[in-house]
């Protein structure tokens, strides 16, 4: 698990740094104040850079438009100035991780990189004109080894390539981002397919329940060429998931990332979204339950003060530490107050506003 | 999703006008002045507003009810997280000294120390730290007592109090003592006001006590000096 994260550079964030970690973790604040930010630095950390599609998934994921590549490359870095490097960094096991992206031109003369590799020059000065053609993730593992993924945008198709001297690899740390709003998705359908395969789609079942215990079972039907959710409410005919509240299909895209992310890194934007207060306790007792039994970490962004007691609440109940976090930017500077148990104590018990 | 924080209000107690059953909206603890007042109880929180709006005329500090015995500590670890907690320049603290004024001082000066506040050398006094923080023990630093003590010490030379006098002494024939007595000696001469139901910080909000009595002054002096 980590217990610290470091962010330079990223997205708004000149520099921020969060300490005292725990297995489940819960960051509030204003809007703006980079929560969501913290979340996406995560996904990068985690060996996002692998996919050649991280950044733009990550934009997308924000609402911008996928044909603006630029916009998205350029929106990762710090005052969208690609000269200044992005840098995350993290402390897993007493070992630090971290990942450098840097945002290179398309005409800039290559110079000699790692191992004999051609490595265009980074965009040492800002032109409004300045187009990034190219993205350069460098990995930084604990055990001292670096790895490297070039990114390239054709500038005449605008596709997406990877450098071709490089292969494919998996995810760093697994590491998954619910976001603030997320459909059913055919993903979804193949992750739930692996939890059938490993018998622990009850645990999903019973986490539905919790808001409505009509539900039965989920199934896997195949429509036409795609296979798609549904959901057995005792009915006398399935319902597709995606028509579902908007609770339950919160809850249940939740619910299927532990398995995906066993070992690894569970993030949720706005946990609270779509989620009636009378299951949020039910919500933090699944979460930390199945974050114990698949060795996941979990962080969450909320707005809502009944959520953070809920959480704070549920762990206290279990004996476990709650990472409790506030971000707040303070004269343009990024900060993070950390709850302890003696802070939280008083969360709980008077009637202090934390989220600012 | 909504935010909004409702909580359920505890159930009205017999006799208590200002309370009511069902679910109430619970105002949040957050740093509004660059001064802040800590005491013990919400009664307190009501004595020492209408003390500092009707008397002092201060309006640059802000009371919170934090400084309860059991809680101060905690509530100094969430309050300096607090967001606006950089802009305060001064932290007073009173407490009751109950049965012994200084071991209370001595616990408020643990609690501060214990979340990097320099505490002040002696009662009444505020060190040099940031912010600034002052302890003042109720009703003097050195006497066993509480808020009641002092009130009860502004109006001794008062009729009723006289009355009370011979009450108590009453009682106390009888083996009735009644336990905090300050606290009996307040309730029962507020039971000789207009409306009779009151609790000291009510009390004060109606202009019961009299603020401009020297038994006052120590504790205005403090608030003051803030």
């Amino acid at each position: 698990m980590y217990s610290s994260l470091s962010i330079e550079n990223f997205r708004g964030i000149r520099s921020l740094r969060i300490d005292n970690l725990q297995r489940i973790n819960l960051v509030v604040g204003r809007n703006n104040a980079g929560k969501t930010s913290l979340l996406e630095a995560a996904i990068l950390l985690g060996g996002g850079g692998n996919s050649p599609n991280v950044a733009l998934a990550l934009g997308q994921a924000r609402g911008q438009l996928p044909q603006r590549t630029d916009e998205i490359w350029r929106a990762l870095f710090w005052q969208m100035a690609p000269d200044h490097p992005v840098r995350i960094s993290g402390i897993r096991g007493g070992q630090e991780c971290a990942v450098t992206i840097e945002g290179l031109a398309y005409d800039a003369t290559p110079v000699a990189g790692e191992a004999g590799v051609q490595v265009p020059a980074p965009i040492t000065t800002l032109r409004e004109d300045s187009e990034i053609g190219r993205l350069r993730f460098v990995h930084h593992l604990a055990d001292g080894r670096k790895l490297e993924t070039m990114v390239t945008r054709d500038p005449n198709s605008g596709g997406i390539n990877r450098v071709p001297s490089l292969v494919e690899r998996p995810a760093i740390i697994p590491t998954v981002l619910v976001p603030a709003s997320w459909p059913v998705t055919l993903e979804a359908a193949g992750e739930f397919s692996a939890l059938l395969e490993n018998q622990r789609e009850a645990d999903v079942v019973r986490a539905l329940q919790s808001i409505d215990p009509r539900i039965k079972r989920v199934e896997l039907l195949l429509k036409g060429m795609f296979p798609t959710l549904h959901l057995d409410l005792g009915l006398g005919r399935l319902l597709p998931l995606a028509v579902a509240g908007a609770g339950v299909v919160r809850l249940f895209m939740i619910a299927l990332k532990f398995a995906i992310v066993r070992g690894g890194l569970l993030l949720v934007d706005e946990i609270e979204n779509g989620l009636h207060h009378s299951v949020i306790d039910e919500l933090w007792k699944f979460v930390a339950n199945q974050a114990e039994a698949f060795d996941v970490q979990v962080i969450a962004t909320t707005h809502s003060d009944e959520m953070m007691r809920s959480a704070a609440r549920c762990q206290r109940a279990r004996s476990e530490p709650l990472g409790l976090f506030r971000l707040d930017l303070v004269h343009g500077e990024h900060r993070a107050a950390c709850y302890n148990d003696e802070a939280l104590q008083a969360v709980l018990e008077s009637n202090f506003e934390v989220r600012a | 999703m909504s935010t909004d924080e409702t909580a359920p209000a505890p159930v009205a107690e017999e006799g208590d006008s200002t309370r009511r059953a069902g679910y109430t909206k619970t105002p949040k603890f957050k740093i509004e002045k660059t001064k802040l007042l800590l005491v013990e109880g919400k009664d307190e929180d009501l004595f020492f507003t209408s003390a500092l709006e009707k008397h002092l005329g201060i309006g640059s500090i802000q009371v919170l009810p934090l400084a309860g015995k059991e809680q101060l500590s905690r509530n100094l670890a969430a309050l300096k997280r607090d967001p606006k907690f950089v802009e305060v320049t001064s932290l007073a603290v009173i407490r009751d000294a109950d049965t012994a004024a200084d071991a209370a001082f001595q616990s408020v000066c643990g609690a501060l120390r214990r979340h990097d506040f320099m505490p002040p050398d002696a009662h009444a006094a505020f060190s040099s730290g940031w912010p600034r923080a002052g302890i003042f023990i109720m009703p003097d630093g050195q006497r066993n007592g509480m808020l009641e003590t002092l009130c009860m010490d502004s109006v001794a030379g008062s009729v009723e109090a006289g009355c009370l006098r011979c009450y108590f002494n009453c009682l106390g024939a009888r083996g009735v003592i009644p336990r905090p007595f300050d606290k009996a000696r307040a309730q029962a001469w507020l039971a000789s006001r207009p409306q009779p139901d009151k609790r000291v910080g009510e009390a004060a909000a109606a202009g019961y006590w009299p603020f401009n009595n020297a038994a006052f002054d120590s504790l205005w002096n403090f608030i003051r000096s803030t």
